[in-house]
């Protein structure tokens, strides 16, 4: 684990720290992939029901939240028989460090899944230095 | 079937067998612990008398990576989720998400009309709506008093 983003661990979603939640439905911690590359931070997660318009996304300081919402399950004259996968919204909480270029962070969704695209600003880049001989 | 067997006093006999019925429960439970956690994909059903709703939560699943399958009443629901095809050389932080194929049937309560059976994509929720054949359907058989 690099210092560049660190994700803050076993948030409770009912605890003092993580706010109380007035919505009665159940939050997840969405599952996801974090990985980097020379120039840029990829997170991936899993948010299946969530649609483009239904995601928040906030930036305060160092800290990204992803917060999804998706609709309540209700099939009328039917009974839920079975159930691998309860409702509830989603959300998550990663800490950026000033490695981030804030204003390039870009996010996409398709089929449920969040990409986001967080830049590393040039200085924090990782060059190359060539040696040449002399 | 494992409780007949343990009610029946003969079983109790050796102690091989109770070992035996101590492993079965192990492999029963720790199995229960394992289909939460591994099964992909995770599904809902919804049945009534008439009709079966089965959602499957699918993200990142294209379109045509979906195979779905009626023979009598055990649907079978094929997937697969492609690793990320780029080659450019990363650093992993986190990788929980899955990839690769998976397989998941079930046994629905009653045979299921194939040629009637609606399946919906959207946003990584996958909606099946199979409706029961209707030969298959209860008939009410009225009495007549002679």
């Amino acid at each position: 684990m690099t210092s560049s983003i660190a994700e803050r661990k076993k948030e409770e979603m009912n605890s003092l720290q993580g706010g109380e939640h007035t919505r009665n439905k159940r939050v997840f911690i969405p599952s996801a992939d974090v990985y980097e590359t020379q120039e840029t931070i990829f997170v991936v997660a899993d948010m299946p029901g969530v649609s483009e318009n239904s995601i928040e996304i906030t930036l305060e300081k160092n800290v990204l939240t992803i917060h999804g919402f998706t609709q309540p399950q209700t099939h009328q004259g039917l009974k839920l028989v079975y159930s691998d996968c309860p409702e509830g919204d989603y959300r998550r909480v990663f800490l950026l460090s000033d490695e981030v270029d804030r204003e390039g962070i870009q996010a996409k969704m398709k089929n449920g899944v969040l990409k986001l695209v967080l830049p590393k600003s040039p200085t924090a880049r990782a060059r190359k230095i060539t040696v040449r001989a002399e | 079937m494992l409780f007949q067997e343990s009610a029946t006093p003969s079983l109790w006999d050796s102690a091989r067998d109770v070992n035996l019925l101590h492993e079965r429960l192990n492999k029963l439970f720790s199995n229960l612990h394992e289909t939460k956690q591994t099964e992909f994909p995770p599904i809902n059903v919804w049945t009534s008398e008439e009709k079966c709703l089965v959602i499957a939560e699918v993200p990142g699943i294209d379109l045509d990576n979906i195979d779905l399958q009626i023979i009598n009443n055990i649907l079978t629901l094929k997937t697969k989720r492609e690793p990320d095809q780029s080659d450019e050389r990363k650093t992993w932080h986190r990788r929980e998400r899955g990839c690769g194929q998976f397989t998941r049937s079930l046994e629905l309560p009653y045979a299921i009309d194939a040629e009637k059976v609606q399946a919906v994509i959207s946003h990584g929720i996958l909606r099946i709506e199979l409706l029961r054949a209707a030969d298959d359907s209860p008939k009410k058989i009225s009495i007549q008093a002679s």
